[in-house]
């Protein structure tokens, strides 16, 4: 007997959907927190009216802050600092997420051939595309739905104070910039022909739209906001001052660009992009003489990539040094976070911002540590290591090599943190000298460290746990990080985090004790995790 | 182990919990030999075979390939083979050469003439990316990278999957080409015609056991001889008869199968004046069929 399934035609929606929800709700949960430790923070730090307009007039006129998070509007309420604060980095975070989250769904499922079992069921090649564009569009209505609900019950804190309305209206204005990203995700996914193009591709223009509103914030070019998608965002101003006419231009190029997509999907073949990519090309076998050299030639854009985000990112920061610092110096929040984090609130203002310069690289660092663990994995879940350990080559030479290789380039990393900090600082003639930089970019290693080690623990003993494990440890530190410099946690909460056992150098000395206990112990479970990955069995996904 | 094995496994079995995945296996594969390896999905060959390759670690028992413990010494053990599986993920941006470059350099050697020869009689074009490969010309890769090293063992899983009936025939003469070497070969596979084809002996596998062990000939006495008589008219009952089953009748001919004594069939069909006989042995499609029954036929 056949059974018949309710609606065969809406499937790939509900499977995209389903197998992306459960992300769409940590981030909006993610979200929530960080909205509830920035406004309740503010709102305690500065109980007084006079002490918040005091508070705000430090970053007014601050150009590096301005370029990082937007002109303040309205910061004087509890409402509008919150949103000020937050909503660049919510709208960059999200961002970031919807374009992986797109080009996986539209370009990584194809390249893995597993979008051709999907597609040769009741559907079109549009009729799939606009399919997988509804999957991820309820994954954008879950997680509306999971803002606004926890940035309503911000606004109803006593000490925060926002309406319902002006809730949701933030949650939207979240919403629509990391959808802007998405559906640009999505058209590169069907103009390019493999999934890390695409995904290059999607960043870079990013990067324009974010270097475009930086300039347009931070010049007299503000006409400059009229023409870049996070510029129609910002002028949304949650919060502050709601201009709901910008949602026009939002929506006009998320119904554009979703239109294109789902055109573009029957214009092309499947496997193929708009643009075509040479299918063939002569040999090049200088990295390939061994699965470690392989490694570092089939890598090294992806290295590279990070190794540049990290090294402009720096850049960028000490190229805001001099007057970052000035306003840092007097702010009641600077001064808290230091105090938790270094133990000291009084600090020569570039020393205190740097610190926190060099903190906030940790979470690069960490990241790229757990996106090359979850690499490792994958190259065995997806058949890749097979072709190496059934010829003469063992398992842990394989395993050492790959480590090894990360942790260069996490080593280059904390180098490049430092020359990037120190070469925008000293153009700006805010220095500090570069061996304290450089005792700085080392004490900026160990949380990636760590991550490895971690990481590999998973992956000898739960491989199939190694993503959510290395990037687990990142996720719950920059989550316990972003609460508690608005609330007061519990010491065992903060020790959970690795960051909370890290100075904050070069605004506190590294602390070289706890810094080698944290390596000993990755190192610890690194070995072993990596014996026991020489005497398993090797695991799909 | 004797000198002339290329395989021993003793008590070799493999547990996920209560499930049987390998129960306790002994086999010897003779130096020289072509060892086909039959069963149905989930029967067990893969197991086995990343058994063999360390891939996985036994629940119980042990492996030897030409003398070396291939659990403790894989490496000394997978210099020794090379091995074929029935799909293989390669990078998608590297070319076909640019792949066999590589799986050649981590190998340790190959024979440089002999790989040419062999893109050449799989009809491969090794510039182009594997992204761009069909199924089967991923697969031409895992074949070359493997018969191009000439090593003494071969390990084949499924190594036609994909393969269109012309590189079938390559792949055959490649396979025989390299016993003519001397080289073992442990063959997997499905296509039961490839295996009566190239085999020295045949193991057939059910349910994680091993059932059956032994050349074709020896395995024959487990089937029936199928018979095909036809008439002028109407083709006599006969499957009253002792032995005699699958009866069929198209038309004026009878085919049937019969197990044991043939005289009490043949008396009855010389009754009825057949027009022609022909009785054959069963093929191993035929042998296999016979071995997991109807049941698993249907499904």
């Amino acid at each position: 007997m056949i059974q018949h399934f309710r609606s065969p035609q809406t499937v790939i929606a509900r499977f995209v959907a389903r197998r992306n929800l459960r992300s769409a709700t940590l981030w909006a949960l993610v979200f929530g927190g960080y909205l509830a430790s920035k406004a309740i923070g503010f709102a305690d730090t500065y109980p007084t009216l006079a002490g918040r307009e005091k508070a705000v007039a430090l970053f007014t006129n601050n150009v590096g802050i301005k370029m990082i998070l937007g002109p303040i509007r309205h910061a004087d309420s509890v409402g509008g600092y919150a949103a000020w604060n937050t909503f660049g980095a919510m709208v960059i975070i999200g961002s970031i997420w919807a374009m992986l989250l797109a080009t996986k769904t539209f370009r990584g499922e194809e390249d893995a051939g597993r979008w051709e079992l999907l597609a040769s069921g009741q559907t079109t090649a549009r009729r799939a595309a606009a399919n997988a564009l509804a999957g991820l569009v309820a994954c954008l209505g879950l997680f509306y739905v999971v803002c606004a609900a926890t940035f309503s019950l911000v606004g109803r804190t006593h000490s925060v104070n926002f309406n319902v309305g002006a809730a949701l209206f933030f949650a939207l204005s979240v919403v629509v910039g990391v959808g802007i990203f998405m559906v640009i995700g999505a058209l590169a996914s069907q103009i390019l022909p493999t999934r890390s193009r695409a995904a290059s591709v999607t960043a870079t223009i990013f990067g324009v739209c974010f270097l475009l509103r930086g300039i347009a914030d931070i010049t007299s070019a503000h006409w400059l906001l009229n023409i870049t998608p996070l510029g129609w965002v910002e002028k949304l101003q949650p919060l502050a001052n709601p201009q709901p006419i910008w949602l026009l231009p939002i929506a006009v190029f998320i119904l554009a660009a979703a239109g294109l997509t789902i055109f573009l999907a029957g214009q092309r073949d499947l496997g193929e992009g708009i643009l075509a990519d040479k299918d063939t090309a002569k040999p090049h076998i200088a990295l390939l003489k061994s699965p470690l050299l392989a490694t570092v030639r089939l890598t090294r854009a992806n290295s590279l990539g990070w190794l540049a985000s990290i090294f402009g990112t720096a850049l960028l920061y000490g190229l805001l040094t001099k007057s970052a610092a000035q306003a840092f110096s007097q702010s009641a929040s600077a001064a808290k976070l230091l105090n938790r984090l270094a133990h000291q609130s009084q600090l020569a203002s570039i020393t205190a911002f740097l610190g926190v310069v060099f903190f906030l690289q940790m979470f690069f660092i960490m990241a790229y540590a757990a996106s090359s663990l979850a690499a490792i994995r994958r190259d065995e879940a997806e058949g890749y290591l097979d072709n190496f350990v059934v010829r003469p080559y063992s398992r842990l030479r394989w395993l050492w090599g790959r480590v090894c290789l990360s942790t260069t380039v996490i080593i280059i990393a904390g180098l490049l943190t430092t020359l990037g900090v120190w070469i925008g600082a000293a153009s700006q003639h805010s220095s500090l000298p570069i061996h304290t930089l450089l005792l700085a970019g080392v004490n900026s290693l160990v949380p990636a460290v760590v991550v490895v080690g971690v990481g590999l623990l998973a992956f000898g003993l739960r491989p199939r746990l190694t993503s959510l494990l290395a990037y687990g440890v990142l996720a719950w530190s920059f989550l316990i990080e972003m609460v508690s410099s608005g609330i007061s946690l519990n010491h065992w909460i903060l020790d959970t985090s690795v960051l909370n056992h890290m100075s904050l150098a070069p605004a506190g000395g590294p602390k070289w004790s706890t810094n080698l206990a944290l390596v000993v112990l990755a190192v610890v479970i690194s070995l072993i995790g990596a014996m026991a990955f020489r005497s398993r069995d090797l695991q799909g996904e | 182990m004797p000198a002339d094995n290329a395989i021993v496994v003793e008590k070799l079995s493999k547990l996920y919990g209560s499930f049987v995945a390998l129960a306790p296996l002994d086999l010897e594969v003779k130096k020289g030999e072509i060892l086909g390896y039959l069963g149905p999905n989930g029967a067990g060959k893969t197991t086995t075979i990343r058994l063999l390759l360390g891939l996985i670690k036994p629940s119980s028992g042990r492996v030897e390939i030409f003398g070396i413990d291939a659990q403790k010494d894989k490496i000394e053990a997978h210099r020794r083979l090379a091995y074929v599986p029935g799909e293989a993920t390669f990078w998608p941006n590297l070319t076909g050469a640019e792949t066999l470059h590589l799986l050649a350099k981590v190998h340790g050697s190959i024979d440089e003439t002999y790989q040419a020869e062999l893109i050449k009689r799989f009809d491969f074009e090794p510039s182009k990316k594997v992204r761009t490969y069909s199924k089967g010309n991923r697969q031409k890769i895992n074949l070359i990278a493997a018969l191009s090293t000439r090593a003494d063992l071969l390990v084949m899983d499924e190594p036609t999957s994909g393969l269109d009936p012309i590189m079938e025939q390559a792949f055959r003469k490649s396979v025989l080409e390299a016993k003519d070497r001397g080289q073992t070969v442990f063959l997997s596979s499905h296509v039961l015609e490839e295996v009566e084809t190239l085999c020295d002996r045949v193991g057939i596998l059910r349910a994680g056991q091993l059932v059956e062990l032994g050349t074709l000939a020896e395995m024959r006495h487990l089937s029936a001889l199928t018979v095909v008589a036809t008439f002028d008219g109407q083709p006599p009952k006969v499957d009253h008869l002792k032995g005699v089953s699958a009866v069929r009748i198209v038309g004026h001919q009878l085919v049937c199968q019969v197990q044991g004594s043939i005289e009490p069939l043949l008396k009855v069909i010389t009754a009825a004046h057949p027009k022609t006989l022909l009785s054959r042995e069963p093929s191993l499609e035929e042998l296999f069929l016979s071995l997991y029954g109807d049941k698993e036929v249907q499904s």
